[in-house]
């Protein structure tokens, strides 16, 4: 490598390398995706907001997915008042809506408004991680991550993550040229208005880029070696005792560890019959990352053995609204996800 | 280098040939420029010779394609990349990958490139394009300019015996465009790449060009460059010297629209300051300055999309501050870059009641489909129409509630100079009957037999040209190199 293309990465080189990045984001999601506990949730969205203000995005890159951040998380706090108006058992009601009125007649409860602000908390602290995550990795460095089996996968699967914001753009583009044309979404025929336009213009943007992929040699007979045999068995042998673990987990009702099992499994199986093609940037794993990595590693066991060991993640406000237990070594796992905030370099702010 | 022999090509459900029998050779480090209306066939000339037809389209494909001997029949455009670079027309929807580096080595390594080979040709076409500066960079902050350079690095970076360009600079500013074609220059002396580039902005390649190829009613017929004027002119493909430019305005009475010391900003970049702006009922103003100079920006102000930081808008005196958009879109009518982004109705005369609905006007859809000449499709669907009669029928969708000012926003990008001919006649008659057309875009041809004012945005501030220059240039003058498209 010249030094010209060594000083092109000596910029992120003392970064958090996307891996590392990946593995944080599913440590963030963990628990928001398997509990409503608010005490375990209310930790995690302050730890992923504390990361999110920490870390800048690159050069403006997450910009779009924090405005989708903000937009969703305003949507999670506003569904809080509607699941109190429309869920009306509980043993704590503080008000009542006259019976007669539809849907929104009845009792009012406290148990609600708990399990509103849980679902509010969870949303807000998921989507906070995906702007964080998205707007700190690129999609090209994540997809050099993958086994070579899953490139051409990773490939779709980051042009279609460049979509989302493209997509934001258009609608906004023409939901203000229908407003200087006298429109504005109030009935129906607003939302045809938009809606027409941005698949149209979505299908066409699809299709010159899949003309692009095309004439970049996406897809072409690339020159491609087999893993090793020995390496090959291996693999397929340790994807066989992870499947046969997890089947008594299944069977005593412990979906989640079971379920990391079995995609373990899966993607064990499925990397090593790959195909291995050219790679010319390999994953630095400085100091930083190693540090992410473990941090983010020990919050998803955490999780996982907080699920398997029982009620500790486990938490319901009807019918009756208690106040939930508190495990204090679960309560570590939300802190571990301050790793990017504390490896962060000053000069990224 | 690259032949065809017998080319004919339908699209599926078409009713003609859209290439009618194509024989044609261009010789290795030929540079062809190609040539033609709208629907003529270019692009898809250009997506026979990469394999996209007819592999990528299907339709009926007849006779045969050759690149550096190999036949594009038995190769799929995918495996045809080593032989065949492209460049398509929109920076926006070419690049594939959120980092420029990335993209470079996107169809090294899809073609199987090892690792210090693609570094080696990443080096080695960033120092010919002199792009280093941007490898580093992620795609979404380049400009325009930069996207298509570096869409052309990626294209050539597997070092294909040819490179085909459709439409490269279209979008363009004339700063892009120059920088663009000096690199396909220079590339070209360079390595004598074979080169096909297809383009409306014909004054500017031609001077580039070893032969024309013109296509007309799905025939190609081969020029010498110096040849080719007086057939270009016929075509309607270059500017004339028919067309008396409008005379300049003399602004009396009080304006329809004003900009008063209108400051903007997007976070810390500053767009806007200080600009300041009056239009008179009759004027026909161009609205120029280069990519992101804030054209786009001072339009929506005028609309109310965007307000003031600092100063003020007034439409016919009264401060619109507090003014919503659709109580504005009753005095002025605002046309976006991309005219699909308003059309969706079911018909191009529907679009036209769409609006009299949206704005409670009364108003003759027919009778404005025929001032700009797209009577004859008012029954079509929007988006089955070309380029420029889908602009045209994006206009007459606002024109139609005879807005006091209409507004435009690059009317005029990848339009034959016959389609910018006839819209810029067709936006005259409505000046002329008392409207005001301020049109925001790169094109001087276009501007100097549009505007009776025009106006440069540059560093935020606004200032007036005596005049936009004419366009009358000698057969010399168009095969020597000009900087002032």
């Amino acid at each position: 490598m010249t030094a010209r293309a060594s000083r092109s990465q000596a910029a992120r080189r003392g970064g958090i390398n996307p891996a590392a990045w990946l593995l944080w984001f599913v440590a963030a999601a963990a628990i928001p995706t398997t509990t409503r506990h608010p005490y375990y949730l209310a930790l995690v969205l302050i730890a992923v907001m504390i990361v999110h203000l920490t870390v800048e995005p690159d050069e403006g890159a997450g910009r779009p997915w924090r405005l989708f951040a903000y937009v969703g998380s305003t949507a999670a706090v506003l569904s809080i008042g509607f699941n109190v108006l429309t869920v009306h058992t509980g043993d704590r009601p503080f008000g009542r809506l006259p019976d007669g009125l539809p849907i929104i007649g009845g009792p009012l409860t406290w148990n609600a408004v708990v399990y509103g602000v849980c679902s509010a908390m969870a949303i807000s602290a998921l989507l906070f991680a995906a702007a964080t995550f998205n707007g700190a990795v690129r999609h090209s460095e994540l997809i050099r991550a993958l086994p070579s089996r899953f490139q051409r996968l990773g490939v779709a699967g980051a042009i279609a993550m460049t979509f989302v914001p493209q997509t934001l753009q258009a609608g906004r583009d023409i939901y203000d040229a229908q407003r200087a044309r006298g429109r504005s979404m109030r009935t129906l025929s607003d939302v045809h208005a938009f809606l027409t336009p941005l698949l149209g213009s979505g299908l066409e943007r699809a299709f010159a880029l899949s003309e692009a992929l095309e004439t970049r040699g996406y897809g072409s007979r690339a020159i491609a070696a087999e893993p090793g045999r020995g390496r090959k068995r291996l693999a397929y042998l340790t994807a066989l005792a992870m499947v046969v673990a997890a089947l008594p987990l299944v069977a005593t009702g412990r979906l989640l560890p079971a379920l990391v099992l079995a995609a373990g499994a899966g993607l064990l199986g499925a990397a090593s019959g790959g195909r291995t093609a050219g790679s010319r940037r390999r994953l630095r794993w400085n100091r930083a990352s190693r540090g992410v990595a473990v941090a983010s590693a020990l919050a998803i066991t955490i999780a996982v053995w907080g699920h398997a060991a029982g009620d500790t993640l486990n938490y319901w406000p009807f019918p009756r609204l208690d106040w939930p237990e508190f495990q204090p070594l679960v309560g570590l796992a939300p802190l571990l996800l301050l790793g990017p905030a504390a490896v962060e370099e000053p000069g990224r702010r | 280098m690259i032949a065809t022999r017998g080319l004919r090509f339908r699209y599926p459900g078409a009713t003609a040939d859209t290439l009618a029998g194509i024989d044609w050779q261009a010789a290795p480090g030929e540079i062809v420029l190609l040539a033609g209306q709208s629907g003529s066939g270019k692009s898809s000339l250009l997506r026979c010779l990469n394999g996209l037809i007819p592999h990528f389209h299907g339709g009926h494909f007849a006779g045969e394609v050759t690149i550096a001997g190999q036949g594009t029949r038995q190769a799929m455009p995918r495996d045809l990349a080593r032989l065949v670079g492209t460049v398509f027309q929109d920076p926006e929807t070419q690049l594939v990958t959120d980092n420029a580096e990335d993209e470079l080595a996107f169809a090294l390594e899809n073609l199987g490139f090892d690792g210090h080979e693609i570094q080696s040709r990443i080096n080695a076409i960033c120092d010919r394009l002199g792009i280093d500066h941007l490898r580093d960079r992620r795609v979404a902050t380049l400009s325009g300019g930069e996207r298509q350079m570096l869409a052309i690095a990626a294209a050539l970076a597997p070092g294909p015996r040819a490179l085909i360009l459709d439409e490269p600079t279209s979008q363009l500013d004339p700063q892009s465009t120059a920088r663009i074609l000096d690199a396909l220059r220079k590339l070209h002396r360079e390595t004598g790449l074979t080169t096909i580039i297809a383009e409306h902005r014909i004054r500017r390649v031609l001077p580039l060009a070893d032969s024309v190829l013109l296509l007309e009613g799905g025939r190609a017929t081969r020029y010498h460059p110096a040849e080719a004027i007086p057939a270009l002119h016929a075509a309607g493909l270059l500017p004339d010297a028919k067309i008396e430019p409008p005379p300049p305005s003399s602004p009396s009475g009080s304006p329809l629209a004003e900009l008063v010391d209108l400051h903007f900003s997007y976070g810390e970049r500053r767009v806007l300051d200080g600009a300041s702006l009056r239009i008179y009922p009759g004027d026909t103003l161009a609205l120029m300055g280069a990519n992101g100079s804030g054209k786009t920006t001072l339009l929506k102000h005028l609309i109310g999309l965007l307000r003031p930081q600092r100063g003020a808008v007034r439409v016919d005196g009264r401060d619109v501050a507090d003014m919503p958009v659709h109580q504005i879109a009753r005095h002025i009518g605002y046309v976006p870059q991309q005219p699909a982004l308003i059309l969706h109705r079911e018909t191009v005369e529907d679009e036209l009641r769409f609006t009299l609905g949206s704005l409670g006007r009364e108003g003759d859809p027919l009778a404005t489909l025929r001032s700009l000449g797209i009577a004859q499709h008012a029954g079509r669907h929007p988006l089955d129409l070309s380029g420029g009669e889908r602009q045209r029928a994006a206009i007459a969708a606002l024109a139609v509630a005879r807005p006091r000012l209409l507004l435009l926003d690059e009317p005029t990008r990848g339009l034959p100079w016959s389609e910018k001919r006839r819209l810029a006649l067709q936006l005259r008659d409505f000046a002329a009957a008392g409207q005001a057309v301020l049109v925001a875009t790169h094109d001087a041809d276009f501007a100097a037999i549009f505007a009776s004012r025009a106006l440069r945005l540059s560093d935020g501030r606004l200032s007036e040209e005596a005049r936009a220059p004419e366009r009358q240039e000698s057969h010399l003058s168009l095969l020597t190199p000009s900087k002032s498209d």
